[in-house]
C-alpha cells in the first residue's frame, strides 16, 4: 500500500513545471494514478476498490500534494469521490456499467453545480429539468465546471418538480456547449462555462432519487471539503519544503538566508499553523466517519487560510527567485489562493460556523 | 488508536468540574485578583473533587490516569474559572505530581504523592532567574554537596506561587560552567520541602499584572539546605528530565490558552446575542461574529493538536513538536479571543466590572511565558524545518 500511494512521489517538481508551462493535461500522472488503483480508494473491495476509510483517504491526499503534485491532487482527489458517489447513488446498471471504467481511469467525470447567478447559494440554481416521459428536458448554465473537457460524464444539477436532482449526462450522447475560461491557476486543468438546451435525458441516468440530489450527495461534499483541505496542507508542506531548502543553501551577506530570524520565523509559524490543521482534519475525518460533521468547516477554514500563508511566506522566503516559474512556490502560492474563495468561500464558513456553532444569527 | 476520542474517565473528569467549579464565579476571582490574593476555597474544592489524584498512581491513592485527563481538567477548569484556576491544577498535576512520580526517589514518591493529591500542597518550580531567562544553562544559582546535604546559594525570579509554596523545585548548577563539556550539563533539579528544608529563604513578591491570585515573586537563596536524597532524577543531569517535564507544561499550558479562548468567546457571544444596537443583535453583525467565529476554530484546532501532543506523551512518543506547537497556537488564539471579547463589548469592557480586560491582561502571558513565541518559533525552525539555530 506504501508504494502505490507513493505513485506520485515519481513526478517530481521539474515534471509539473513542464506540465504548467505547456498548459497540457497530465496524462502520465494520470496514468499511474490509474495504474495505483487508487483511484478505488473509497469504494469497497467487493466493488474494486480498496475499501478505505475517510481519514486514510485524506492522509493520501495530504501526502500525493506534498510529494510533489500540489494541488495536482484534485485529480486523485476528485476522481476517488466521484467513483465514490458512482457507487453509493449510482443506479445499479451504473454501477456495472460506468464505475469500473471510473476506476480503471479509463472515464472521468466532473461536476456542474454552480451557477453564475447562484454562486454559493446552491439551492437557487435555475436550471430545469421537465419531465417528459421517461425522459427529462434540461436546459440550462454551469459556471466552473472543472476538466470538462477531458470527462465523459458530467454531474449535472438540475430541478426537476421533485426538487434538486443529479443528472449523469454523457457527452457521447449529448451536446454540450462550452466556454474556456482563463483562470491564475491550477494550470494542469480547464475551467469551463457550459451551457445544455433542451437535451433529452433518460430517468436512468439520474444519480441517486429524484428530488433528493443535494441531500444525497451531501456526504461526498462533506468528504470533498475534508481531501480539499488535505490537499491544501499538503501544498502547503511542499512549499515549505522547498523554501527550507532554498533558505539552507541560499547564502547572502555571507550566511545561510534560513539562518535569519525575519525569514525562518515566518516559515516556523506557518509550519505550526499547518501541523495543527493536519491534525484537526485528522480529528474532523475520523468524526465523519460516523457522520459527524462539526469539524469539517473548521478544518476546511483553517486550511485555507494555513495554506495561504504558507506558500506566501514560502515565495517570500526566495525574494527575487520567489517570483520566478522555474522555482515552483509561485504556482503553489496561484494554486491555493483559489481555494480560499472556491468551492466555498472563508467569509461564508465563518458565517457558517458563527451561525451553528456560535448560535448567532444566519446573515446569509 | 484515536488520539482524540475521550475515554469514559475523561468525561466523567470534565462533568465532575462543570457541576462544581460554577460557584466559583467572576466576583470570586475579581476580587482575587483584585487584592492578588490565593484561591483558598477553590483549592480545597479542587482537592476534594480529585483534580490533584488524576495522574497520581493508584498505589499512592490516585486515579493513575495520564496527561490527556490532566490537560482536560486544565482546560475544563479554565474555561469556567480563568487562567489562574487552571494553571494552579498544572502546578500540582504537573510540576508536583508528575515530576515526582516520574523522578524522584522511591521514599519520596511515597512521602509526597498521597500529600500531593489530597491538596497537601502548594508547588513552585524555579527556574528562572535575573540574568537566565529562555537562557537556562546561564543560571547562576549554584548547589554544592557537603556532609549529606545539598547547599544551595541563588536567585530566581518570577517564581508563580513561590509566596506560598510548601514545595520548591530549585534548578541549581551542581558543576560549574567551566568544568563542563556542554552548558547543559552540571544542572540539578532539587526539591526544597520546607519541613526538611534549613537556612534562608526569602520570598518577595511582584505586584504583577496577570495570574495576580497566584502571584510571581523573587526567591533569595542564602545557604538553603535540603537532604541530598531530595535531587530529583540524577545529579549534574537535570537537563535529561527537563525536557519531559518542559513538555507536559507546555501541554498544560495550551490547555489553559484553550480554555481561556472558549471562556473568552462564550462570554462574547452571549454579550452580542444580548446586545441590540441600530434594532437588531450585535451578533448579527458580520463584523463581529465572524472575529468570534475564527476564535472557536482556532480554539478547536489548537485543543486538537494538545490532545495529539498529550496522547502521544502518554504513550512514549516524542511529543515535543506536537507540544510546542499547541502552546504556541493556543497562546496566540487566546490573546486574539481577549482582543475580540474586548472589542464586542465596545464600551463595557473598559468597565473592570465586565472582567474583561482580567481576562486580556491573563492572556497576554501566555505569548511570552513559560516560553516566548520566538523560542518555539526557533524550535520548529529547527526541529520541523532543519533550519539553523538564529542566535
Amino acid at each position: 500500500m506504501q508504494e502505490k500511494e507513493l505513485f506520485s512521489s515519481r513526478f517530481k517538481p521539474d515534471y509539473w513545471r513542464n506540465v504548467y508551462q505547456s498548459k497540457v493535461f497530465p496524462d502520465e500522472f494520470w496514468n499511474a494514478l490509474s495504474s495505483s488503483g487508487m483511484i478505488g480508494f473509497l469504494v469497497s473491495k467487493h466493488m474494486g476498490g480498496f475499501g478505505r476509510n475517510i481519514s486514510d483517504f485524506c492522509t493520501s491526499v495530504a501526502k500525493v500534494a506534498r510529494y510533489y503534485a500540489g494541488m495536482g491532487s484534485y485529480l486523485f482527489l476528485s476522481s476517488a469521490l466521484s467513483s465514490l458517489a458512482f457507487e453509493r447513488l449510482g443506479q445499479e446498471w451504473m454501477k456495472s456499467e460506468i464505475l469500473p471504467n471510473l476506476i480503471t481511469g479509463k472515464e472521468k467525470v466532473c461536476v456542474a453545480l454552480t451557477e453564475e447567478a447562484s454562486g454559493l447559494d446552491a439551492n437557487s440554481i435555475r436550471t430545469l429539468a421537465v419531465r417528459k416521459g421517461d425522459y427529462f428536458e434540461i436546459t440550462g448554465s454551469k459556471m466552473f465546471v472543472t476538466n470538462f473537457d477531458q470527462c465523459r460524464y458530467v454531474l449535472l444539477f438540475a430541478n426537476t418538480d421533485k426538487g434538486k436532482t443529479v443528472f449523469v449526462v454523457d457527452k457521447e450522447k449529448h451536446i454540450i456547449n462550452h466556454e474556456e475560461l482563463r483562470k491564475a491557476g491550477l494550470d494542469f486543468i480547464k475551467l469551463f462555462r457550459i451551457n445544455v438546451d433542451s437535451i433529452e435525458v433518460n430517468k436512468e441516468y439520474i444519480l441517486g432519487t429524484e428530488g433528493n440530489g443535494l441531500k444525497e450527495m451531501r456526504h461526498i461534499f462533506m468528504i470533498d471539503r475534508l481531501a480539499t483541505a488535505s490537499s491544501l496542507v499538503g501544498t502547503g508542506f511542499l512549499a515549505l519544503d522547498t523554501a527550507a531548502s532554498y533558505a539552507k543553501s541560499r547564502v547572502v551577506f555571507n550566511k545561510s538566508i534560513g539562518s535569519n530570524q525575519g525569514i525562518q520565523f515566518a516559515l516556523a509559524d506557518s509550519a505550526c499553523r499547518l501541523l495543527a490543521t493536519d491534525c484537526i482534519i485528522d480529528e474532523a475525518s475520523r468524526l465523519l466517519e460516523c457522520k459527524d460533521e462539526s469539524y469539517v468547516n473548521i478544518a476546511l477554514l483553517q486550511a485555507m487560510v494555513s495554506s495561504s500563508l504558507a506558500t506566501d511566506k514560502a515565495l517570500q522566503a526566495h525574494g527575487g527567485h520567489g517570483y520566478l516559474e522555474d522555482y515552483d512556490v509561485v504556482r503553489y502560492w496561484r494554486d491555493v489562493r483559489a481555494y480560499k474563495v472556491h468551492p466555498l468561500s472563508e467569509e461564508i464558513v465563518l458565517a457558517s460556523i458563527a451561525s451553528s456553532c456560535l448560535g448567532l444569527p444566519r446573515t446569509y | 488508536m484515536n488520539p482524540f476520542e475521550a475515554t469514559e474517565e475523561q468525561k466523567i473528569v470534565s462533568e465532575n468540574i462543570g457541576k462544581v467549579l460554577l460557584k466559583f464565579d467572576e466576583p470570586y476571582w475579581r476580587e482575587l485578583d483584585r487584592k492578588g490574593e490565593f484561591p483558598e476555597e477553590y483549592f480545597r474544592e479542587a482537592a476534594s473533587l480529585g483534580l490533584f489524584s488524576i495522574n497520581c498512581p493508584e498505589e499512592y491513592g490516585g486515579l493513575g490516569l495520564g496527561i490527556r485527563e490532566v490537560s482536560l481538567a486544565i482546560k475544563e477548569t479554565t474555561k469556567i474559572c480563568g487562567m489562574s484556576a487552571g494553571d494552579l491544577i498544572m502546578a500540582t498535576c504537573i510540576f508536583g505530581i508528575q515530576t515526582i512520580k516520574s523522578f524522584a526517589r522511591r521514599h519520596i514518591q511515597e512521602e509526597l504523592l498521597p500529600e500531593l493529591s489530597a491538596g497537601k500542597h502548594i508547588v513552585s518550580f524555579a527556574i528562572t532567574e535575573p540574568e537566565a531567562g529562555v537562557e537556562t544553562p546561564a543560571i547562576k544559582t549554584k548547589a554544592s554537596l557537603e556532609n549529606g546535604r545539598f547547599i544551595i546559594n541563588g536567585r530566581k525570579i518570577w517564581i508563580t506561587l513561590a509566596h506560598k509554596a510548601s514545595l520548591i523545585f530549585i534548578l541549581a548548577r551542581t558543576k560549574n560552567i567551566e568544568e563542563v563539556k556542554k552548558r547543559t550539563d552540571g544542572l540539578s533539579l532539587i526539591l526544597l520541602d520546607k519541613r526538611k528544608m534549613k537556612g534562608n529563604l526569602t520570598v518577595s513578591r511582584i505586584d504583577e499584572i496577570s495570574m495576580r491570585p497566584l502571584g510571581s515573586c523573587e526567591v533569595y537563596l542564602d545557604d538553603v539546605s535540603v537532604p541530598d536524597d531530595y535531587v530529583i532524577g540524577e545529579m549534574d543531569k537535570a537537563w535529561d528530565i527537563l525536557p519531559t517535564i518542559l513538555n507536559a507544561e507546555r501541554i498544560s499550558t495550551a490547555s489553559i490558552g484553550v480554555g481561556l479562548t472558549e471562556l473568552l468567546v462564550k462570554k462574547a457571544v452571549e454579550y452580542a446575542k444580548l446586545r441590540k444596537t441600530f434594532s437588531r443583535e450585535l451578533g448579527s453583525n458580520q463584523a463581529i461574529q465572524f472575529p468570534l467565529a475564527k476564535a472557536y476554530a482556532d480554539a478547536k484546532t489548537a485543543w486538537s493538536i494538545t490532545k495529539k501532543a498529550a496522547w502521544e506523551f502518554d504513550n512514549q512518543f516524542d511529543c515535543a513538536v506536537s507540544a510546542n506547537v499547541a502552546a504556541y497556537l493556543a497562546g496566540q488564539s487566546a490573546f486574539f479571543a481577549a482582543d475580540r471579547a474586548m472589542q464586542t463589548f465596545g464600551g463595557m469592557a473598559y468597565g473592570i466590572s465586565s472582567d474583561i480586560e482580567r481576562y486580556w491582561r491573563d492572556s497576554r502571558l501566555l505569548r511570552t511565558g513559560p516560553v516566548p513565541e520566538e523560542m518555539v518559533l526557533s524550535f520548529i525552525a529547527q526541529r520541523v524545518l532543519g533550519l539553523q539555530r538564529s542566535y
